[in-house]
Formats: structure tokens, sequence, C-alpha cells
């Protein structure tokens, strides 16, 4: 409910605004011009504030599954490590870098000249780990070859041959058992993520931004209806540019006022 | 006040204009089991709403009302609207409306945006009379800037879509005035109305001036385009109070269409070249347009009310904001 005072006051006001406005257009224009590189800020915040929120969501969730958009990403892998133990007393651990290495046993002839002038010997390996094979592996190593054809299963033979040895060629000099064994340590490798990878990421990552962006901006729209916005836009309408046009329109809207008002007061003029 | 005389109230100054003013301010207007509107009088309406999921509201209209329709509306966003059937002024059907109105609000649906409230009224209540439209005619351009503001309804301002699909249309009445005063007949008459859009303030290509003689009823309604949608009951009562009243003031043989054609030859009709006029409260006119069309106070009162809404404006021309509550 409004009074006869607050009826009169709110007609003064508005008044006294309106011819302040035309009075002094060019101190509004200062301030006005100011407050409204806020508002647009604040607006273009607020339109963009969707997809900003769906870029962090998207980065956290990323970055917590070793993913992260843009930013090269180092993963840690499992090393395989060999230890090499062989009949004539070598034991030797060293690290290796291929996939999934099968654990087994070798055994070796000698070299021996072959009819071609070349060093040739013969490698069978066996299945290291088989069904009722609990052998040590020191057993293993004192067995003669027959005895290891008999035990274990042969998953393959190969002839190789050589023109020249080397220092590593030394161990097969005489006939040898090897046992290698491998061990995969877990998170010791680390390696950098493939440039196409990284950019496969980024380009699901901008994709995911979209579509939740435009999911967060459908729920406010529905929930918050565009509040922050709407304010806005509706402020920057009393900050703008008092010119000419303006002013002859704030002095036609003066007219009605004041009209208004004199019609209240019985026609005593404003002065 | 006496509700139910007629005072005239343009001629209030001073005190007396105050006393009035305070009067109208502290009325909350209320729900009413009828308008008093003339028998021949059929109404339609379409509630249109926004940011709610229509399928619900298909579902409450199917389940509680026999022949009211919920349809779509693509300029809306996330909304439709709801259609009523041809009504006459009976309780039981202000009744339908309190209970849709209700349930609109529970479901806190939006109306300021682009929603639009059109009322449909049957052109019987014109007649054959080429005098009616006439005079309709004039009173509609003289005081659109007053109707504009008063269809605001219970917001300070039109919605965004307002002048997209329901602009004034007084400049183009009175730019064809002195055809329309020549007009011998109906179908002379009906060539210098704006008729070729529907888009616009009012609507007149529903109108069926071919067959008003044979007093065909189906379809054949002025549409109002302007009123904001709402989902006040008492909003839309004085809405189609005030199209309805001022439908029936014209035709009467007292109408004073010498004090219209006076107006139009001063230059004070409305005129959206002075589009401040639609958003401020122009008092003198508003009182003098009371007086001309309703033939009591309660109607004034009421009137006067959703038109003044305490003096509220705004210059945004963005969101149509809610202004201070004013019904009960």
């Amino acid at each position: 409910m409004i009074n006869k005072r607050q009826i009169l006051d709110k007609l003064h006001t508005d008044i006294d605004l309106i011819e302040d406005k035309i009075n002094n257009a060019d101190n509004h224009n200062v301030k006005n011009a100011i407050i409204r590189k806020f508002i647009k800020t604040g607006i273009a915040i607020d339109y963009a504030m969707p997809y900003i929120l769906a870029g962090f969501i998207m980065f956290y969730a990323g970055r917590h599954v070793g993913r992260t958009p843009f930013l090269i990403d180092t993963f840690e892998e499992n090393e395989q490590i060999e230890v090499l133990d062989t009949s004539n007393g070598i034991h030797n651990v060293r690290i290796v870098d291929f996939d999934n290495p099968i654990s087994h046993i070798e055994h070796s002839t000698p070299w021996k000249l072959n009819e071609y002038g070349l060093y040739e010997r013969s490698l069978t390996n066996y299945m290291l780990y088989n069904e009722g094979n609990i052998l040590d592996e020191n057993t293993v190593l004192k067995m003669s070859k027959e005895e290891m054809d008999s035990m274990f299963i042969i998953t393959d033979t190969e002839i190789i041959t050589k023109p020249i040895l080397d220092e590593d060629d030394e161990i097969y000099n005489e006939e040898v058992i090897i046992v290698k064994n491998y061990v995969s340590v877990p998170d010791t490798k680390i390696v950098d993520e493939s440039f196409e990878f990284n950019f496969l990421t980024t380009c699901l990552y901008l994709i995911m931004i979209f579509f939740l962006g435009n999911g967060i901006k459908s729920f406010k729209k529905v929930v918050f209806q565009d509040y922050i916005k709407d304010k806005l836009e509706t402020l920057s309408v009393h900050y703008r540019v008092i010119d000419e046009k303006e002013i002859r329109r704030l002095e036609k809207v003066l007219a009605i006022k004041k009209e208004n008002l004199s019609l209240i007061e019985g026609y005593q003029k404003r002065k | 006040m006496n509700e139910k005389v007629n005072d005239k109230i343009s001629d209030l100054k001073g005190i007396d204009l105050l006393d009035l003013l305070q009067y109208i301010e502290s009325y909350d207007l209320e729900y009413r089991d009828t308008l008093n509107l003339e028998d021949e009088v059929t109404i339609g309406i379409e509630i249109e709403y926004e940011r709610m999921i229509k399928f619900l509201i298909d579902r409450f209209i199917k389940n509680n009302f026999e022949d009211w329709r919920s349809i779509t509306d693509e300029s809306l966003q996330l909304g439709g609207e709801i259609n009523s059937p041809i009504i006459h002024d009976e309780p039981y059907r202000w009744e339908e409306l309190k209970k849709i109105c209700k349930y609109l609000k529970k479901r806190r649906v939006i109306t300021g945006c682009n929603a639009g409230g059109h009322i449909h009224i049957g052109s019987q209540v014109l007649g054959t009379n080429h005098n009616n439209w006439r005079k309709f005619a004039k009173t509609y351009a003289v005081y659109e800037d007053i109707l504009f503001r008063f269809f605001y309804g219970d917001k300070i301002l039109g919605r965004k879509s307002l002048y997209c699909y329901a602009p004034p249309i007084a400049d183009r009445i009175l730019d064809k005035i002195e055809d329309l005063n020549s007009a011998k007949d109906l179908q002379e008459l009906r060539v210098h109305l704006p008729v070729a859009s529907r888009y616009q303030a009012i609507n007149f290509t529903n109108v069926r001036f071919d067959l008003m003689d044979e007093g065909v009823r189906y379809k054949n309604t002025i549409e109002l385009r302007c009123p904001n949608s709402t989902v006040e009951e008492v909003i839309w009562q004085n809405n189609i109070n005030a199209i309805a009243k001022i439908l029936t003031a014209v035709t009467k043989p007292n109408f004073d269409e010498e004090y219209l054609d006076y107006k139009i030859a001063n230059g004070e009709a409305a005129s959206v070249y002075e589009y401040h006029t639609y958003n401020e409260v122009l008092l003198k006119k508003v009182l003098e347009f009371t007086d001309l069309i309703f033939d009591n106070n309660k109607d004034k009162i009421y009137f006067l009310r959703q038109y003044i809404k305490d003096f509220q404006e705004t210059e945004t021309n963005y969101l149509a904001f809610n202004a201070k509550k004013f019904t009960k």
C-alpha cells in the first residue's frame, strides 16, 4: 500500500532524477560508461559460466584419470627384469624392453664350425613352468639334455649361425643350460603420451565441454531462469549513454511526470 | 467510494485526486464470480507459459477439464499454451480458470519473457453496424498507450517479444482515419482496418466480415494479442472485463465519438513514435478513458489499479518484471 505522501514523494523523486540526468549528462555519461563495462563483463561471464564450469569439471575429471588435455602426460609403466642363470655359473640381472616376456629354459650346444665355415649352435627352448614341474632352478641347471627333453615341453628349436663370435657369445663355448626368469616391477618406467593420443584427448575434451556446457546452460535456464543476466540487462538500461536523442526522450518523460504532479498538486506549478 | 455508482473522476484535481489515488493504490483486486458482462459476449483465452514441460500440463488439462486444450507454441521456450473453449461470464468458467492458474502458479511457470495472454472476443459484440467498428477502432487508436500499460497486467512492462508478435497499430488506424470516417458500411470499412496480419496488437484476421449478417460465431473473433500472459486469475478477469467493456461501450448510443475526434484532431492519440507513453503513467488520459468506457466505479477502480501499479515504471525493454502485488 502506498500513501499520499509516498505518491507525491515518488513523483518528486522521479522528476528530480530526470532533471539531474538532463542537466548533468556529461557527468552521468562518464560514470555510466564505467558501470556499463562492468555490466557487460558480468553478462559475458554469465554467458560463458556454464562452459567455464564444464571446462573445470572435464579438466579435473581428465586429470583424475591421468588424461590431461593440451599437456603431454607421462605414465608409469611396469618394468621387466630378466634374471639369467646358466649351468656354467653365470648369474646376470638386466632390464629388458620387450613386452610380456615369458620365463623359459634354453639348452644350447657349444659353438662348432659348419661346412660353410660359420659358427653354429643348436638352441632348444623349454617351457619353464608346466603342470607338475616343481623342480628348483639348481636342479634344472644340472640336468642333461635327455632329462630336459623328457621333463619339459619343447616350445621351439632353432639353429643359430654366426660368422664371427663376440664377447657375449663366449657363454656358448660349451654346452649350457640357461634359465631365464622375467620379473615385472610395477610403475617403475616413465613414458610420455604420444602427440596423436594427446590431440585426440584434447579434441574429446573440447567436445565434452560443448555438450556438458550446453547441458548446464539448459539446466540453469530451467532452474535459475537467467536470473543474473536478466538483472544485469535490466540494470544496463539505467546506465545508457545520455545523448541528444536520450535527452529528448527524458524531456518528454519529464513533461508527463510534471503534468501528473501538477494534476495531483492542483495545478501548483513546480519551480 | 461507492463502487456501484458512476462518478466522473476525470474532473478530480489536487487533494481530491490524491485521495482517489490513495484509495486505488490501497485497493487489492479480488477474484470475481461474475464480471457482469452482457450475455452476447463470448470469450476465448490463450494462456501461454514458459519453462515448464508441456507434457505435465497436457496431463493436468486432460484429466481435469473436458473442453480446455493444451497445445504447442513454437514461439515459446520450453512451454506451450492452454486454450479455453468459447466461454461466457459464468461462475463455473471462472472457477476453471482459477484452478488452471493455481496449477501454473504451483508449477512456477514463467510468463514474463515471451508468453502472451491472448483474449478472443466474439465479433457479434460489435455486430454488423459499421459505426460500432469505427468507434472501436478510434477508441483503441486514441488510447492504445493506456491499454498497453494496462495489459502489461501484473508486470511493469511488455514481454520481450511483444513488439515482434503484437506491435502497436494505433498509427496504422490513424493513417486511415478519414477513410474509416467516410465508409458507408461494414464491407467498405473493413478494407481500411489493419486486417492484413495476425501478428499485431489486435488481430482482425479471424473476423468473418463477409458472414457477419449470418451470425456466424465459430472462430469469428477479435483477438487482443498485446496482453502479457499471467498466472493470476484476477488479472485475466480484469483484462477480459476491460476489453469486453470497451467493445460494449462503443455500441451504446450515448458513446462520445466526438471527443475521440477532438483528441485525434489535436494530436492526442497514441503513437508508437512516442513509445515512452506506452510505459509511463498518463494520469489525465487514463482518468478520461475510464469515464468514457466504464459505467461504474468498481470497473474504474479495477482498471486504474492495474494501470497505475504504484507508479512503477522501468526503461528496460528486456523483460517484463513483476509489479508489486496488487491482487488478493
